[in-house]
């Protein structure tokens, strides 16, 4: 069972984000006599640390929302509130309409889709086995990430890989939303190579079980927008080796 | 040392695939054998059904070049293609100092050729080429020393390297 705080998400984001955390807090000059200002220093790149982290997506909405074109259907997976913030900034610029897919168990694209239609977006909710089918329809998917993977590929919300997968083989592209710090040293050769805590089955009410997330590599994803700009999948494992050297 | 270390921690079976003339898979089979691995040896020719039914191919490298594509002991490139027709994942591991700023897209642009004596009375020589290249598509992982990478950031670790060597 996952603590309150992370509102049904996974730790992946949580372990990155900490570890680059202190990356950045320990990375410059900390041997100061006094250790009072040594502690104000801490607490100074602590906040800027998060202040950034909160800006986060509205880069990642001003460099994403382009991709959304005047008069596209999108498809969206997963109740991403980068991807939200991205189609929010869109929708106020043009018009699109959204497919979104149910999101069983948790069945989160209830909630997606009426924050969509409040913003004035035609939307369907359709079922997750119908994504191949509505797929036809759509121009683009979107989608946010648990964590990004050191090749690019991402961890996300079940059901992540078969829209990929889908969207793949009808040649529609698929963009994915997140935040540098998810950026994790994770590498995942295959779906068992998951980390043990989302391996975790999450069961519907009628007894069928999934893991929580999936493993989408990067052969199947066309951009990633984040706060340090668009990046391709091979683009991450250059901005990682930046981030943790 | 990848074995030995692995061992410690999991229980797993082992395929050696060799092929002659360096038969240098007798020296791994050794060392398997010496770990208490359940190890099967086969040839080259008769990889594809192990392969099947393998979850990971491990492979070393002579050298790794810029666009990600491998070179290594003849032979590998055929492993690497039978791993990808069934969906296995091939890891190879092999220490930074192998990457190469050089690009190479095929066996034959640079190799080294091994003279294996005279056939047919003397008509002809038993050549063979010491190493393939394995595209950077075949390959979903490499092991260095500074952690896993995709094959499309060997460029940027040996940018940083070098980078790092130019500094110090």
């Amino acid at each position: 069972t996952r603590p309150g705080c992370l509102r049904g998400r996974t730790i992946v984001s949580v372990d990155s984000g900490s570890e680059l955390f202190l990356r950045h807090a320990t990375r410059t000059f900390l041997e100061f006599g006094d250790f009072d200002r040594c502690r104000r220093e801490l607490v100074e790149r602590g906040r800027a640390f998060a202040s950034t982290a909160r800006a986060s997506r509205a880069k990642i909405a001003a460099v994403g929302h382009a991709f959304v074109q005047d008069g596209a259907t999108v498809l969206v997976h997963g109740a991403s509130r980068v991807v939200m913030a991205l189609l929010a900034r869109a929708a106020s610029q043009k018009h699109f309409s959204a497919v979104v897919t149910e999101g069983r168990p948790d069945g989160a694209g209830a909630g997606v889709a009426a924050e969509l239609r409040a913003l004035g977006v035609p939307t369907r909710v359709v079922l997750d086995a119908a994504v191949a089918h509505h797929l036809e329809a759509c121009d683009a998917v979107f989608v946010g990430a648990e964590g990004v993977m050191e090749n690019g590929g991402i961890i996300n919300k079940i059901g992540t890989l078969t829209v990929a997968t889908c969207a793949k083989a009808m040649r529609k592209p698929v963009y994915v939303a997140a935040e540098s710090y998810k950026f994790a040293r994770l590498f995942p050769l295959n779906q068992k190579d998951l980390p043990e805590a989302l391996a975790a089955p999450a069961c519907s009410e009628t007894g069928a079980e999934a893991p929580a997330c999936d493993y989408t590599p990067p052969q199947y994803i066309k951009l990633l927008f984040t706060d340090l700009g668009v990046l391709t999948p091979a683009a991450v494992s250059d901005e990682l080796i930046r981030l943790y050297s | 040392r990848l074995l030995a270390a692995a061992r410690d921690r999991v229980s797993f079976e082992a395929v050696v695939v060799d092929a002659p003339p360096d038969l240098a898979g007798r020296a791994t089979l050794k060392t398997l054998y010496d770990l208490g691995v359940p190890t099967t040896y086969v040839f080259l020719h008769a990889a594809a059904a192990e392969l099947a039914r393998a979850s990971l191919v491990v492979v070393g490298a002579d050298a790794v070049f810029s666009n990600g594509s491998v070179l290594a002991r003849a032979g590998t490139f055929a492993v690497a293609a039978l791993a990808r027709a069934a969906n296995v994942p091939v890891l190879v591991a092999c220490e930074a100092y192998k990457f190469h700023d050089r690009v190479q897209l095929d066996a034959v642009a640079a190799n080294e050729l091994v003279d294996l004596g005279a056939v047919g009375g003397g008509a002809a020589r038993k050549r063979h080429l010491r190493y393939d290249v394995t595209p950077a598509t075949y390959v979903s992982a490499i092991a260095t020393e500074h952690g896993l990478l995709p094959p499309s950031a060997v460029a940027v670790l040996v940018r940083e390297l070098g980078a790092a060597e130019d500094k110090g």
